[in-house]
Formats: structure tokens, sequence, C-alpha cells
């Protein structure tokens, strides 16, 4: 039911500009259906009555303004405060805007603000990044540095600061870490436990802790150390550090150290302050043999889901084995290849995930090329061209330079997805999909279309082709993995628990087409 | 021994130094030649560009920046102005006299002594329906009106039916076809006191800081004055008009009434003035109306919907062009040059 | 345990703003810092800025120089002539305000203030034989800070020219100013009529004489708490004087007609001072160069102890650095401009008078003095808002200056330029506003800002000094 309410400003003079930016924003107010702004003179007031609006407007003069509002009877209140706010504001703001609250505009005022606070999350541009990280040392904060593009030299000099103080550098070029339960940067939902992580792998982070947390355990702290925190420059000062914290830690029941193979130096000192830790502790240095590796109190691994099972397998008091890598059943209703589909085709948005399963396909099958080249695959020549088996990493700097990261724009990926689907050499398509924060909100709606318009394009040409994956991501991450799953596996994706199952998967689902089989 | 004065201590005012610390002396360049000789008064009301004082007999002198035009009652001042928002505030008191205006509370002196007298009074033009150049300059003068006229006041009332608007402007729209006709009629007819009837209609009608129908009565009155040289029975009109619109204006506010009580007495703004120049063979009607149209927000418009109406009193000489038909305010080559001659909108209203 | 796993601490986050809301949806705390690249840019600096954060030595040489600065008791003590008071005057010497410059780069108000002051001590005849003189070279040209002194606008004092002489009862160091004109065609300026010139003989022959002896009879006076009670009734003590300057010739008046000096010249002299209302300006400043020089000196100090602008460049001084200016072009101020003029009427800022923020008065005070926001269209909030941003940058707070606005706090006092530079907030400063042509005067007044790049420069300074070093760049990809 339409009403009407109006408010009269004694003796208010505004310009007609003025009036009119009124009625217009009075106008705009929800449950409003008209709104004036008028001089309260006589023919006015007549006019009111004559357009329907009745407003007593007893003992108003020429020379006040009256503010009329019709529409919905809860509305209009609130429609008149505004105006008489804006009313205010334009006295106030004569030539000026009224100033906003200060933010802190540096970390220093931040902390005045912070109350508690112990850690600094740096992601300015790279150029900056270092001086901010050491501000925040000074200042007795520990720092996750985010940013890449930061020298070595300034890494060095910030980690040798740190350790003066007692503090961590997670950095740079950090892009996971989860501390006290929260999840910070691209980094997952996991339950809280006993399982601790230290890793200079971003998505190898998101990878074991995903794991460690649908295999019923959780994890106490995950700590990044930056991608070259294990280079003989740096001399592993942050993953020594981390493994220290852990240590001392008492919700940490066994410790994951996750890597690249570290200079020798640096390895030596890591295994020997792993094999002094007094708690067991799991190691997968991605490309090295376990062997060389392992040592008293250092249970050493190949893959980074043997190490989230040797992990929760040693929580739960059982011996962890060597390896959890039993080859996988092949999956009913495999599609039948045509004699020309012989190869794998992975398109990587995590390169650590490349790596490792360039690594893994490598030991498995010939002539695997890859842009994260292994000692036994190929470096790939052009990446924008897939020969043999082919495994890319689409994070790699020539496909961001310009665009945003593959975990969040995936437009690339969709289009090679279809352009390997058109070749008529392509099997398998091999894929990740990271969920969690930082990462992409939906990827099956960017999946699904391109899987559907990569099948069509294959068939078109009278070809299937399997698409095999995994989902790195728990049941509490915001993407809902569950839905994620359903899409995707409607769209005839084959998921697996883990990267490293996903590869040997394609592998088998490759080697036995070679042999043609029945059709579904 | 006193200490040497300086010559420039010239305006410093009784009391305080004002805001700045420093008395501060302007100069006018104009001064319209219904401002009065000696007045005290107050500031009544203070906008960017404008200053209104209104003196112990309730009239209204205006402080105008230098990009303004002039107006019957007002003062303008010569070289670029800072805002007046921040030095004057209504209540201050004022003081004229034949040298100078004198805000005191605000430090502020308007030195009057090298200010020409300005004079607002209209261009004589014949209106004879025979004559093409006039019939062709009222046809430009709509069709830049309805051209460039904004969303707000009578013109897009008047250009378009009303159907779709809300239910206010519906009753504007409406009181205006009954009105205007009956307006017509009386201005045929010299009638005094149906003209004043129709008038007391108008008078504080519609949005505006000066009303629309005030507005559309001061354009009216510009164009009778206008023609009243050349025609029969105006003149007598306007004389006699004058009395019987005077206790209308007291139902509108005072900055309104101060411009409808000089427009009685044949006094108008220099923009107007300058569009019945051009009508009447004296200057481009395009730029003229452009001009007008410039100041305010829809007063400019308004007054001219009055003028045309005063010069043709006839509701199809009112309505929007037929050809080529444009709804009000689309941009067109005439819309160009009024933007390129608009400066800031006037805050006179 | 390490101090990364204690629960419950928030997380400070400069960068990304989605970070933040991520830590919030996953029911952590973060502070989000709105960033923007420290020290204008500069990497240089900004590494050096890092290093000397929270650094023991820069910590403990400004505890010790902030301390000196709180203690200072600025006392008028007397008058004097220029000649016989600054140290290292000369006598073919004449000192300008803000940082060194010569002759032929001096603005229009301060070569016409020099001309006139060539006229005031008789080295020359009229106007165009003391151009010729002023380029002559003969003139030594240096900044008044160098000698002890602070003067307003083009601050140019000569030889024979009375001064103010300020001691610290605290510390012993003294400072002196030149005395104020009035308003109109005055030196400062850069008028140089022979009205100008007469008045200032005046002052010399007249003005000076009287006050002196109304200061013999009253004694010292101490000028921390006049300017205290100034600031509660409305001052700022830069550009609103008016309390102040009538406070101070409430005290001055009993004195001087009980000094038994001649009465015409007391009468003349009262009248003089009763009608200037930026009267205390000259003594606001002297008293803050005396507590600010008291705090000048600390090595491996940050504390900015002199902020100056001659009209041409900005400088700043730190108690660290020594005698070093750190200089950047000195800004046309945004502001409110008289009737008939604008921007491009207006010299660059100009004056000594700058000082006063430096100690924490002026627009550090501006809470106190709500009309001068009105320059550029601001509320009472905002004038509240700027002595709230300020604190930021300082190093505390001085309670001998307290505002009421603020619930009596002391108005936020010892600029640090690590601060300036780390939040990129530089100092607020209340100004007048001169014309570029010499002699016109006062054109407006308004708002504006220290440049940025000065403190750049000083804490780069005060980092190699202190052997701060800044590591190699990183530059993969070369853009």
């Amino acid at each position: 039911m339409s009403a009407t309410l109006v408010k009269i400003v004694a003796r208010e003079y505004r310009d007609s500009v003025s009036l009119m930016q009124l009625s217009a924003m009075l106008g705009k107010l929800p449950g409003v259906e008209q709104a004036s702004a008028v001089m309260a003179t006589e023919n006015n007031l007549a006019l009111l009555a004559e357009a329907g609006l009745r407003v007593d407007a007893k003992g108003a003069h020429a020379s006040d303004l009256m503010i009329v509002v019709q529409g919905e009877k809860s509305a209009l209140p609130a429609a008149i405060e505004e105006a008489m706010k804006s009313l205010t504001r334009q006295t106030e703001d004569n030539g000026g805007e009224a100033r906003a609250a200060l933010r802190p505009r540096s970390i220093q005022m931040a902390l005045k603000v912070a109350g508690e606070a112990n850690m600094a999350l740096i992601s300015t541009p790279g150029d900056y990044a270092a001086a901010e990280a050491m501000k925040a040392l000074r200042l007795g904060l520990n720092v996750m540095l985010f940013s890449n593009n930061v020298s070595v030299e300034e890494e060095l000099a910030l980690k040798q600061f740190a350790r003066e103080q007692d503090l961590i550098v997670m950095g740079p070029d950090c892009g996971t870490a989860i501390i006290n339960g929260t999840p910070l940067a691209f980094a997952n939902v996991v339950k809280r436990g006993p399982v601790g992580a230290v890793g200079a792998s971003g998505t190898g982070l998101q990878q074991v802790t995903v794991l460690v947390d649908r295999l019923g355990s959780g994890i106490s702290q995950a700590i990044g150390t930056g991608g070259r925190d294990l280079y003989q420059e740096i001399g592993g000062i942050s993953m020594l550090k981390g493994l220290k914290d852990l240590a001392n830690d008492p919700a940490t029941q066994v410790i994951v150290l996750i890597s690249k193979p570290p200079a020798p130096q640096v390895a030596e000192r890591v295994l020997a302050e792993a094999a002094k830790a007094g708690k067991p502790v799991v190691a997968v240095f991605l490309g090295a043999d376990p062997a060389s590796i392992a040592r008293k109190g250092v249970h050493a691994v190949k893959t980074l889901e043997d190490a989230a099972r040797a992990a929760v397998a040693i929580v739960k008091g059982e011996k962890p084995r060597d390896s959890y890598a039993d080859m996988p059943d092949l999956p009913a209703g495999l599609p039948k290849f045509a004699d020309s589909q012989r190869y794998i085709r992975g398109l990587y948005s995590g390169g650590t995930f490349c790596y490792e399963a360039t690594l893994l396909l490598g030991e498995l099958l010939a002539e695997v090329h890859s842009n994260t080249p292994t000692r036994n695959a190929h470096e790939l020549a052009d990446v924008w061209q897939s020969h043999h088996h082919t495994l890319v990493d689409l994070g790699d700097d020539v496909f961001t330079r310009g665009r945003p990261h593959p975990m969040i724009d995936y437009r690339l990926r969709t289009e090679r997805i279809v352009k390997e689907a058109e070749d008529p050499q392509t099997a398998v398509i091999l894929l990740d999909v990271l969920l969690g924060y930082g990462s992409h909100m939906d990827p099956a709606s960017e999946f699904v279309p391109a899987i559907h318009r990569a099948r069509t394009a294959a068939a078109s040409q009278g070809r299937s082709v399997a698409f095999v994956g995994q989902i790195c991501g728990t049941a509490a991450d915001t993407q809902d993995l569950a839905r994620q799953s359903r899409a995707l596996t409607e769209a005839g994706m084959l998921l697996t628990e883990s990267n490293a199952q996903a590869v040997r998967l394609a592998a088998a689902i490759v080697a036995a087409g070679v042999l043609p089989r029945g059709g579904h | 021994m006193p200490w040497p004065q300086s010559e420039s201590d010239g305006g410093r005012c009784a009391t305080s130094h004002g805001r700045l610390g420093v008395p501060c002396v302007v100069r006018a360049d104009r001064i319209g030649d219904r401002v009065p000789v000696f007045a005290s008064g107050r500031v009544h009301s203070v906008f960017e560009h404008a200053c209104n004082i209104e003196t112990r007999t309730g009239e209204l002198v205006t402080l105008l920046a230098q990009d303004l035009g002039n107006v019957p009652h007002g003062i303008r001042l010569a070289g670029p102005v800072a805002p007046f928002e921040p030095w004057l505030i209504p209540g201050q008191n004022a003081i004229l006299d034949k040298v100078a205006l004198r805000v005191s509370d605000a430090g502020m002196t308007v030195d009057l002594s090298g200010a020409a007298v300005w004079r607002g009074g209209v261009a004589a033009v014949a209106i004879d329906t025979r004559n093409a150049t006039r019939a062709v300059a009222l046809r430009e003068l709509r069709t830049t009106l309805y051209e460039c006229a904004p969303a707000q006041g009578f013109a897009p009332l008047l250009a378009a039916p009303a159907s779709t608007r809300s239910s206010v402007d519906r009753a504007v729209a409406a009181r205006l076809s009954h009105t205007l006709p009956l307006l017509a009629r009386a201005t045929e007819q010299r009638d005094v006191t149906a003209v004043a009837a129709a008038a007391a209609r108008l008078v504080g009608l519609g949005p505006g800081l000066t009303p629309s129908g005030d507005d559309f009565i001061v354009g009216y009155l510009a164009a009778l004055w206008s023609r009243a040289g050349h025609e029969n029975g105006i003149d007598a009109m306007l004389h006699s008009l004058a009395d019987s619109l005077a206790p209308l204006f007291l139902r509108t506010n005072a900055i309104s009434r101060q411009m409808l009580s000089d427009a009685a007495q044949g006094r108008f703004a220099e923009r107007l003035i300058d569009v019945t120049g051009a009508v009447a063979g004296m200057g481009d009607v395009v730029d003229a109306t452009a001009n007008a149209l410039a100041s305010g927000h829809s007063s400019g418009a308004d007054t001219l919907c009055g003028l045309l109406f005063g010069y043709a009193p006839d509701m199809a000489m009112l309505a929007a062009p037929s050809s080529p038909h444009r709804p009000p305010g689309q941009p067109h080559l005439r819309a160009a040059r009024l933007e390129r001659r608009a400066g800031r909108a006037a805050a006179l209203a | 345990m390490s101090t990364l796993f204690q629960e419950g601490q928030r997380i400070i986050n400069v960068g990304l703003q989605s970070f933040a809301d991520s830590i919030a949806q996953a029911g952590g705390k973060s502070v989000q810092v709105d960033w923007t690249p420290p020290a204008g840019g500069n990497r240089a600096a900004g590494w050096s800025l890092a290093q000397l954060l929270n650094h023991p030595s820069v910590e403990q040489a400004n505890e010790k120089a902030y301390a000196a600065f709180l203690a200072a008791q600025p006392v008028l003590a007397g008058i004097g002539v220029a000649r016989e008071q600054l140290p290292g005057m000369r006598d073919r010497m004449v000192l300008h305000a803000g940082p060194p410059i010569a002759w032929q780069e001096m603005c229009g108000p301060m070569q016409g203030a020099v001309i006139g002051a060539i006229l005031y001590e008789g080295w020359a005849a009229d106007a165009d034989s003391a151009r010729r003189f002023a380029e002559g070279g003969t003139i030594a040209f240096e900044p008044a800070h160098h000698h002890g002194a602070v003067g307003p606008m083009a601050g140019v004092i000569s030889p024979s020219m009375p001064v103010w002489v300020i001691e610290n009862a605290a510390g012993r160091n003294r400072a002196y100013a030149n005395m104020n004109e009035g308003l109109g065609k005055v030196l400062r300026f850069g008028a140089n009529s022979p009205e100008v010139i007469k008045r200032l003989r005046w002052m010399a022959a007249v003005l000076a004489p009287a006050l002196a002896a109304a200061l013999a009879k009253f004694g010292p006076l101490e000028l921390k708490p006049l300017i205290a009670q100034a600031l509660q009734m409305g001052d700022e003590v830069h550009n609103r004087n008016a309390a102040a300057s009538s406070l101070f010739l409430k005290k001055i008046v009993p004195a001087a007609l009980h000094s038994g000096f001649d009465a015409d010249a007391i009468a003349d002299a009262v009248t003089f001072i009763a009608g200037n209302d930026h009267f205390f300006l000259n003594l606001s400043m002297a008293a803050c160069k005396s507590m600010l020089d008291a705090a000048h000196g600390v090595p491996g100090s940050s504390l900015v102890t002199a902020m100056s602008r001659n009209g041409v460049r900005f400088g700043i001084r730190l108690s660290g650095t020594g005698e070093q200016w750190f200089e950047a072009p000195s800004p046309v101020v945004g502001g409110l401009y008289f009737p008939s003029y604008g921007p491009e009427h207006a010299a660059q800022d100009m004056g000594d008078s700058s000082i006063t923020e430096t100690a924490g008065l002026g627009g550090f005070a501006m809470a106190t003095a709500p009309a001068i926001v009105q320059f550029v269209g601001g509320t009472p909030q905002d004038a509240i808002a700027n002595t709230r941003e300020m604190r930021h940058i300082t190093l505390g707070r001085n309670n001998a200056f307290t505002l009421p606005a603020m619930n009596f706090s002391g108005t936020p006092a010892g600029i640090d330029a690590r601060r300036v530079l780390d939040t990129n907030i530089t100092p607020i400063i209340n100004t007048g506003i001169a014309h570029k042509e010499a002699g016109v005067g006062q054109i407006g007044a308004g708002i504006t800002r220290a440049p940025l790049e000065c403190f750049t420069q000083a804490v780069i300074a005060l980092g190699s000094q202190l052997g701060v070093a800044v590591p190699g760049v990183a530059r993969p990809n070369p853009t």
C-alpha cells in the first residue's frame, strides 16, 4: 500500500542542481516510488494534493524546502533520513569530501592497531617485498612472503636476520601455508591433527595436507619455505627452522618434509637435523632416490601420496610402507582407441604435480616430454605443441606472461584440452583440479564444457578420448568437493585420489589401449 | 611617532579581520540599476558563485561571480573569484553605500567605485506573424530549447505527453494544459485580471530554487515587455499588471520574488535579454538560447518556455517541433554548442 | 615454542586484499594494510628504511633527542641587534629563510626583500642600484637557520635589524627571530618602497628600544606556557596568532608603562602591536627553533629538527645528520585564494615558519584551530583528523601543549623521518600564500605538505651513516 511522507526544512535555500540530485537520489532508494524536493509554496502544496499525495505541511513557508517521498510505508522514514543526511553532508562538504577513517598505512601502524600479531603476510610487488619483510622481522613478526621476483641476496639477508631473531621467513614465492589451522594464500581447509609439514613447494604442500585430511588424520602446521630455500646459497635456513619448530611442537607427532632434491650439503644438514627431531620424519624429495635419503628416524618415500600415507600410517601406529604405488585396476567401459591414439597429454596448473608426473611417467613409459623435465624425460621443444607423451606445466612463465595463473584463469587449459582432443594421437588427457582458497570458484563449470567440446571434436573424427585426473581438495573447501566430483565424473572424467595414482592410471590405460578393446 | 600607514589598508573593517586574518577588498565591475544606493541588511543565502543579501526593506541584492551574467539587482565582481561558501554565512551583517558593499563579519569589502551601471531592459521587437525572419527566429528558439532542455521543469512536460511520468509530473502537466490556454486568451484580450488569475496558478509551482512557474512568468513578461513598443495595449496592460502581480509574488521565496518583481518592472537577467535581442535580429538565436539554457538547472529552459509563450501565446507554438522529432535532451549539434558555451550552472537557480 | 604457533594472533596482510578476505572467511583474524610503495617507490630508500626500523642505535638516539626537545624551556630574554647577537653574522651578510640559495635563483618576493634590506642598511640609494649591489657578489647570502635565527616568508634579516633573543633555560642554546612588521606592504612579502623602509627604521629606532625596556622591567618571559594558553584559545601559532599576540600584549603593556621609557614611544609601540594579530608569530617560531635546536646533533637520530622553504626549494634537517639539508622543489599551495587571485599568481611555499609544525604546532595542532581547514573546504572533523594523522609520523606527544578538541592530549610532536617514508604520510603545514611578484603581499592561505623526497634523501643519508647495505636487485625478466 502506497504511503506518503513529507519533511519540511525551514528556510533552506539550495541551488536547483542540488535539489535535482536530491530528488534523483531519493527516487532510487528501495521502496520509493517517487520523490520530490521542492520549495513549499502554496501552489506546490496544492499540486501535491492534485497529484494525490496527502501531505500535512501546516506552517510551511515559501522559503522552506519540502521533501516528499511516496512509496512503501516502511521504506519512507529511512528515505527521509537519507535526505537529511544528504543535506547535512552538503553543508559539511562545501568543496571537500568528509575524510574516511585512516587505515593503517604501514606494518608498524598496523601492529599498533592489531594488538596481538605474530605474522605478516606480504604479497606486494617483488621490488618492495623484501623491504616489507625486513620491517616485519625487525618488528618481531614472522613472515610469509608470497611475492616472487625477490633476489637471492635479499632472500639470504632476510633469512639470516630472521635466524638471529628466532623468526621464520616463509618464502619468497611461498604460495601455501596453514598456520594454527588457518589456510594462507593458496591453501585448503584441512582438519587439525598431528601431522606437521614443511615444504618448498606450494602444490606439494597442498597435495600432502589434502591427502592427510582425506585419510582421516589432520594437520598441525604446514610451513612453506619458498622454492629456493634448499639451494646452496640459502642453505635451507627456513626448512631447518620449520623442522626445529615442529620438533618442539607438542601438537605435532609426525613431520613431513617436501621438496625437490636439495643441494647435497643442504640435504645433509636437513636430514641430520631431521634425525635429531625426536619424532618420526617422512621425507619426500621428488626425484631423489629414497634409498639415498633414508636414515634412522627418517622414512624416505618417492611420491607426495606416499608421504601422506606413510605419515598417517605412523600416526595410527602402523609401520609405514616404502611405497603405496599399487597399479590400479582399469575401470570398465574404457573408450575404444583408434590405432593412432597412443599418447598421454598432461595439462597441469600445479608445477609440482607436473614434475611428479614427469618423474613417474618417465619410469613407466618411453618418450616422455615435459617442460619440467627430469632424468628420464625430454625437455619439451615447443610448449605450445605436444609431442609423444607430453606433460605441460601451464603455470610456467611463458604461459602466464600478461595473464592470470592457470589456477585461476582456465582459458588456456580449456583451449588446449580441445586442441589435444583434436590431435589423432591423443589417447588420454591428464589433468589436476585444485580447490581451496585462492583457486577457481567452480572448476567443474570450466572443465565440463571443455570436456564436452573435446569429446565432440574427437567423436566427429571417430575417436574417443579418456580423461583422467585428481581433485586436490577436501570436503571442507568452499568449492564443494562432492559437487565438483559428481560433475566431472558425469562428464566422463576418471578421478583418482592423488596425482601419482592419476599418472599410473593414465599409463595403464595407454598400455592397455595399444590393443583394441571392446567398445562401450 | 605613529608607524607609517600602508596605502593598501583600504577596506579594513571595524571589527575582526575575518577568517583569513587579513581584510580583503574585491572590486566590482558592474552594478545593476535596480540595486539601491544605500541599504543595510544581512547575508540571506550563499551559493558557490553567488550570494544574496537581504536589505531591511526586503530587497535582495545579489553578489555575482564574474562568470555569471548581470542581473538587475546584482553586483558583479571583476576578476576570478574563490567560491563564496567558506567566506560568507547567512546572517552576517552587510552595509551598502555608494562606495562599497561591506560584509564586516567576513572581513570582505566590495569596492563599487569602479563599477559601471548595468541596465537590464529588453530589446524591443515586433512579433508579426507575417514577418518571416521573426518566425524563423522563434522556430530556432523553440528547436534549440527542446533539444537542449534538461529533463526537469516544464519543458519536457510541454514537449511530450506525460502519460508515463510520476503523478506529480502529471499533475503539473494537467495544470499547464488548463492554465496556459487561459493565459493565452487573457493576453490576447489584454485582460489584466485574467492574466493575474492565470499567473496565480503558476507562481511558486514546480521544482527548482526559483520554481519553474516563476521562471515561466519571468520569460512571459520579458516577451511582453519586448513587444510593448510595437503592439497596441501591451504597455498599458503591463503597467496595470505590476500592481496586480505584486501580492502574488509573496507566495514564493525571496530569491524568486526579487526576480519576479524586477520582471514586473521590465528588468531582466542579461542572458534573457540577449535572447530577446537575438529574436529581434541583433544576434544569433541559437547561441543566445544555448547561453541562456546554461544558467541554472532548468531555470533557463523554464524561462525560455515562458518567453516563447509570451511571443506567441499559442499552445501549438509551445509544443515540441514536429520534425524532426527528438525527445528533449537528445544530443545534437546545437547541444554541442551549448556545452562549449556553458560554464558552471549558475547558482542563482 | 615458536611465536608462529601462538594461537589467536592476528595476521598483518600487506598486499592482496583477497588474502585478508580468505583469512576472515576461514575464521582467522587479520589487519589489512593500506599499502603503497614506501619512499615514493624508491627501492634503495625502502631498503634503508627497513634496516633502520627498530634499529637500536636509532631508537636510542631518538630517545635522547626527543627528551631534550621536551625538556626545552624557551624564554624571551630580550631584544638585540642582528649584527651583535647572531653567531657568525658579518657586516655584508644578509640572511634569508629556507635552505641555501644564491641571489640569481631567489624568487621575486625574496629578491624584493633583499633589495629592501640593502636600502635599509644604506648600502645603496635606490632600488636599481640595490639590485646591482645584490648581483655584485659582495653580499654573503646565508640561511637564517645557519645563524640561529628564523624569519617568516622571505625571512630576510640584515645586520642592523632588531632581533628577539630567546634562550633555552634547560639547554642554554639561543635562538633568534626578526620582528613582525604587520600586514599589507611589508618587507617579508618583497615590498621595498620608502614606507616599508621607514617602518623598518621606526621598528629599530622606536619599537625595539621600547620593547627592550618593557622586557627589562618584566624579566624573562616564558614562551611555552603562553603558547599552551593560546592553543586553548583557538590559535595554532603559525597561521592563527591572535590569542597569543593578545596574551603577549597583556604581559608587556604593564611592564612597558612602568618601565619609565618615553611615553609616546610606548604608546606607538603598543598601538603597533595591538594592530597586528600575527605579532606573536616570530616569537612562536623562535621558541620552536629553540626547542628543536636542543634536540639537534644526536648521531643516529631520525628526528626532524628543521623544515624550511626559500620559495624555490623545501629543505629539512635531521638531528642525526648534522648540517646537511635534504631538499626538494617547494610546492605551490592549494588553498583559499582571495578574490581575483588564483594558483597562477602564487609564489611557491616560502618561509622558516614551518619550524612551528616541526615542533608539533601549526598544522599539527590544527585540531585546536578548526577555522583553518575551511581554507580547503574542510570541516572541524577534518581538522581533528589532520592532527590525528600526524600522530602516525611522530615520536610522541608534547604534553606541554594540550588540545581541548582531542581530550586535552598533547600535540603530536617529533617527526620521525622513518615513519614518514614508511607510511607515505607527509607532515601537514598551514601556510599563507604570497604573490609571486615582489611587494604584492599575501593572496591567500592554505594547507600544504612537506615533499616526500626530502625524507627519502634524509633516510638514505642516515642509513649510510649507520652502515646499512642494500643487497642486490632481482631482475630475472627485465621489463
